[in-house]
Parts: C-alpha cells; sequence; structure tokens
C-alpha cells in the first residue's frame, strides 16, 4: 500500500494499492526511481492537488486497478510532412464506460471539480482519465452555441465586436451545414 | 540604489542638475520643448538614476517610440512587448518581474484564477481534438487565448487525416491539393487546407452546386470531358464545342468542325483533344492553336474503323479505341498509324480501359474481355458477365467494375 498525501493544511493522506497508483505515470516512475526504499512507510506528497480531487483520484485509480494496459503507441512526432503512411493512423475512439460516466463530476456547480480533476489527470498523468474527461467537455462544449461555451468556460469575451464580427466572417465556412 | 534615493531626497525632478557638474547642463534648461521637460520628470519616475543625465538622443528616441505607441493597436503592441523581451537582459527582465508582480491578474476578469478558466495548454488542446470542425470554430470565438488553442495546426492536421470524413476521392488528390496549402518554407497550413476539404464536402453532400447552361450545339449532346478551366462536348450536330468553365459566357470559346457524323465519345487530356466519331474516324485535335484558326486544330484523323468508333482512350503516345466493328485498335498518336488490332468480340465493342498493357473491353455481345497490349492477344474473356450489353467498366489491380443494359 501506498501513502498520497493532499496539499492542504494539514495534509490529508490516502492508502491505496501500488497497483492502482501506478496508473499515474508520475508516480509509478517515481517509485521506479525509489526502488529499495521502503515507499510503504514514506507518505507521497502531492503538492498540485487537494484533498476532493485527491479522493476522486483515488476513487478512479481503484476501479480501474485491473484494466488491461492500454496500449503504448510510440508518439508520431508532428513535423508537418506529409508523411501518408501515417494518414490513417488514427488513435482510437474514446468511448466513456458507464462507471465513469456516473464518476465524473458533471453536475453544472461542480464545474471546477470537474477542471481540478483533469488538471490533477495531467499533473499525474493518468492518461485514460484525462482522456475520458476531455471527451466529457468536448461532448459538452460540441454543438453549442458560442455564448454557452464561453459560460461553461467561464471566459471573459476580449474581442472588440469589430474583431468579433471579423472573425464570424472568418470561420463563416464551418457552420451551419 | 542608494544613489536614487539620495537623489529623490534633494530634488522633485523638475530642474534637477546632474552632481557631475559637466558644463553641458545648459541643453535641458526650459529652451528645450516643454514636452522633453515633462518626459525627464517622467523618466525618474520610470527609475532613471538622477545622477545620470539622459543623452539629449536617448530623449528623442524615447519620444518616436512613445509616439509608435500611440498609433498601435492592441496587437501590435504585443509584438512590440515581445520584441523587447526578446532584447532584453537579466537586468530588464528582473525589472519586469518586479514590476509585473503586484499588478499580475489587476485587470483580468474576476475569474481569470479559476481553475476552469485557466486550463493548461495540454488539456484544452486535448479537448479541442476531440471537437467537430464547427464547434472547434466556435472555441475561436470564446476568447483570444481558446483561438489560440484552436488555431493549433495539429488540430487541423488531426481532422485533416480523420479516417473517411471530410477526404478526398484518393491519395493523390489529397496530396496534390495539400501542395496548394504548402508555403514556401515546405509548412502545410492545415487550418486553410481543412477549411478548403470542409467547404468542398459540404457542398458535395448537401448537393450545394451552381447550374450554369452553356447552349449552342444544335443536335443532342453524345459525350463530354472536362478540366479545371474548360468543358469540351461532343454532339450529333457532327461538332465539338469548347466552353470556358471560368466565365458565366454561355457561348462556346471554340468549335470544332471536321468530322461528318455524330462525335461519339472524347478524351480530353492537357491541350490534347481527341474524338471518335460516327464517320469511322478518330480525329486528334491541338487546343493551343489559335482558336480563330479551328480548321488547323485538327492533328491527326485515323482511318481504319469500319464502323462507329465508341470509345477511346489515350496516352501521349497512344489512342486504344472500341468500335461497333467488333475490334479495339490500337494508333500512333505522332503519325497515326493503326499498330494493332485487338480482335475477338463477337459485337460492337462499347467501352474499355486501358493501363500500361492491360487493357479490359465490354461489349453488346454480353462478354468482358482483358488484352495484352504487348501480344495483341485476349488474355482473359467473362463470358456472359452480364445479360445484355456491357455498357461501362472501369477496373484496378484487383477488380472489375461494370455497368449493362441488364440493369
Amino acid at each position: 500500500m501506498i501513502q498520497l498525501c493532499s496539499n492542504d493544511d494539514p495534509p490529508v493522506s490516502f492508502t491505496v494499492p501500488r497497483k492502482a497508483v501506478e496508473l499515474s505515470k508520475t508516480i509509478k516512475t517515481m517509485l521506479e526511481d525509489l526502488e529499495g526504499f521502503d515507499m510503504e512507510q514514506t507518505p507521497i506528497p502531492l503538492p498540485n492537488v487537494d484533498a476532493p480531487t485527491l479522493e476522486l483520484i483515488v476513487k478512479w485509480v481503484e476501479q480501474h486497478q485491473d484494466d488491461p494496459p492500454p496500449v503504448e503507441k510510440p508518439r508520431v512526432e508532428d513535423d508537418d510532412s506529409d508523411d501518408s503512411d501515417a494518414d490513417d493512423d488514427q488513435e482510437p475512439e474514446v468511448v466513456i464506460p458507464e462507471w465513469d460516466k456516473k464518476f465524473l463530476p458533471t453536475d453544472d456547480e461542480q464545474k471546477n471539480q470537474l477542471f481540478k480533476l483533469l488538471n490533477a489527470a495531467n499533473y499525474l498523468e493518468i492518461k485514460p482519465l484525462l482522456d475520458i474527461g476531455c471527451k466529457y467537455v468536448a461532448d459538452k462544449i460540441s454543438g453549442q452555441t458560442v455564448e454557452w461555451v464561453r459560460d461553461y468556460l467561464n471566459m471573459e469575451n476580449d474581442y472588440t465586436p469589430e474583431e468579433e464580427a471579423k472573425l464570424k466572417e472568418e470561420i463563416a465556412w464551418a457552420e451551419g451545414l | 540604489m542608494f544613489g536614487h534615493r539620495k537623489a529623490s531626497t534633494s530634488s522633485n525632478g523638475q530642474h534637477q542638475r546632474n552632481g557631475s557638474g559637466s558644463g553641458n547642463g545648459h541643453s535641458f534648461e526650459p529652451s528645450s520643448s516643454s514636452s522633453l521637460m515633462v518626459n525627464r520628470s517622467q523618466l525618474k519616475r520610470n527609475g532613471l538614476q538622477p545622477n545620470k543625465r539622459p543623452r539629449t538622443d536617448f530623449l528623442e528616441k524615447l519620444n518616436i517610440y512613445r509616439s509608435w505607441l500611440a498609433e498601435f493597436d492592441d496587437d501590435e503592441k504585443n509584438v512590440f512587448i515581445r520584441e523587447l523581451l526578446s532584447h532584453s537582459g537579466t537586468s530588464q527582465i528582473h525589472l519586469l518581474s518586479s514590476l509585473l508582480e503586484p499588478r499580475l491578474h489587476q485587470d483580468c476578469p474576476p475569474n481569470c484564477q479559476d481553475p476552469f478558466a485557466s486550463v493548461p495548454a495540454p488539456i484544452a488542446l486535448l479537448i479541442l481534438g476531440y471537437l467537430d470542425p464547427a464547434s472547434l470554430c466556435k472555441c475561436a470565438r470564446v476568447c483570444r487565448l481558446w483561438r489560440r488553442y484552436a488555431n493549433e495546426p495539429y488540430l487541423w492536421k488531426k481532422l485533416c487525416r480523420t479516417p473517411r470524413s471530410y477526404r478526398l476521392s484518393c491519395a493523390a488528390a489529397e496530396k496534390k491539393h495539400l501542395e496548394q496549402f504548402t508555403d514556401c518554407d515546405g509548412v502545410v497550413l492545415w487550418k486553410e487546407a481543412f477549411s478548403e476539404r470542409y467547404r468542398l464536402w459540404r457542398n458535395w453532400y448537401a448537393g450545394r452546386c451552381v447550374v450554369r447552361t452553356f447552349e449552342g450545339h444544335t443536335q443532342g449532346i453524345s459525350c463530354v470531358q472536362f478540366d479545371a478551366d474548360r468543358i469540351v462536348s461532343g454532339s450529333s450536330d457532327n461538332t465539338i464545342r469548347l466552353w470556358d468553365i471560368r466565365t458565366n459566357c454561355g457561348l462556346g470559346t471554340m468549335t470544332l468542325t471536321g468530322h461528318s457524323a455524330t462525335v461519339r465519345c472524347l478524351r480530353l487530356d492537357g491541350n490534347r483533344l481527341a474524338s471518335g466519331s460516327n464517320d469511322f474516324t478518330i480525329k486528334v485535335w491541338d487546343l493551343s492553336v489559335n482558336p480563330t484558326w479551328s480548321s488547323i486544330a485538327c492533328r491527326q484523323t485515323m482511318i481504319g474503323h469500319t464502323n462507329f468508333v465508341r470509345c477511346l482512350q489515350m496516352d501521349c503516345e497512344k489512342i486504344v479505341s472500341g468500335s461497333y466493328d467488333r475490334v479495339l485498335k490500337v494508333w500512333n498518336i505522332e503519325n497515326g498509324q493503326c499498330y494493332g488490332t485487338l480482335t475477338g468480340h463477337n459485337e460492337a465493342v462499347l467501352c474499355l480501359q486501358y493501363d500500361g498493357d492491360k487493357v479490359v473491353s465490354g461489349s453488346a455481345d454480353n462478354a468482358i474481355k482483358a488484352w495484352d497490349l504487348r501480344s495483341g492477344q485476349c488474355v482473359m474473356t467473362l463470358h456472359n458477365a452480364h445479360q445484355n450489353a456491357v455498357t461501362c467498366l472501369q477496373f484496378d489491380s484487383d477488380r472489375i467494375v461494370s455497368g449493362s443494359l441488364d440493369r
């Protein structure tokens, strides 16, 4: 078992099976680097993750600890060359499993929690969690109006009306079908 | 630092004489313009060491820069600041950091520190990567930051490579299309390339088109060919007409006369046009010839078939033709000589295609035959490929697709 500590004061600690914790590439690498030390006794501080978020992370990794490991594909460098061989080398489509759909903090009041979770998944390099979370947000955004997206993302419209009009014209090709 | 504090107690800046007592102080007397005076006090406020007298030309330059900034819009100011940053040393960066520290996020929207609003770029890009093109464009309209994310070429490259959607007909067509969107440094403008493809795709599936009518033939039209600039049509009025796709002019730009019966088949390749006719002949035309001399546009007439010429294909050396006389003929395009006759069909040859030395033909005898051009022999026959005449076909490396009057 491994202990993880949140960044709260005082820190909240969670005890997680090593197998589950290793879904985080960041922690897995760290544990490998510290091979030989008794990590069971050493809590790992996570300076970027607060307790509610860490709780979610722990819940997710425990649920998914027995998943078959994702197939690692060598990352193709984006060199802008016309490598037509790689043409159809697409990542498989991300499908959010039922359990995860219920797990993700998807209520509108939980927006910030959702994004804290994505940030943490990014920091801890838990790619499958990051993928489904981003896919969820993308599904939520797609097909919505600009105003809706802006509101959802808590973004301020920093365009001048002229810029907005120009931009609208620039991307008119993508409007409607 | 120490010098600065000492000076600020001794002066409020207006008529500061520098301590070194050099005789050049008069160049900063009130005789110089008042704007310069203001500048000096400003300079001190902005941290110029008071005991260091600014060079005259520095003040002038500073003024020039001020007038520039007054003209710059926001984007230009941002460019300017980037430019300044790239020319800054550690001392300037340190100054910037300490100046900016208390001002960070001062004028930002209240939620700018919101975990949701400050989505790190990798997460934002991951989200945008799951979006369809229309939603991606909408995200560009959300705010400047998201516009920067949404313009990321990698996202558009990914869309360009989505299997099945927004694809052009074949890899070669896509390659050619991408070349148009590659700048002189070899950088592909993925977003622009995609938007063009998307437009094509959308128009195609929405059936969106402009109908333009070209009128001029006096009898029915039996065949057409086209390229990017023009349409060529063959008609039962024995003529071939050329039409300009670019102009809305409904009048033919050129009329080729010479055949004495219906023009039944055409092939256009650059400026070379081949036509087969019910007058049993094939003609090769040079379209680069001055349109007013249309009579000499015909370069070659191939005589040999003993019935209507129904189908043909050409390359830069030869023409292969099929005729109601039941044979296919191979012609030298330069001298017009027939150097091969493929016999075997029991009825009119209605369609053909060749690729390299391989020829496939379809006939009114319901059969499809494959031929080897080197030997002139039929290498394969599909008897009763259809229950009626085979009128059209296409083949590639592993299949033949054919159409027939048997429906």
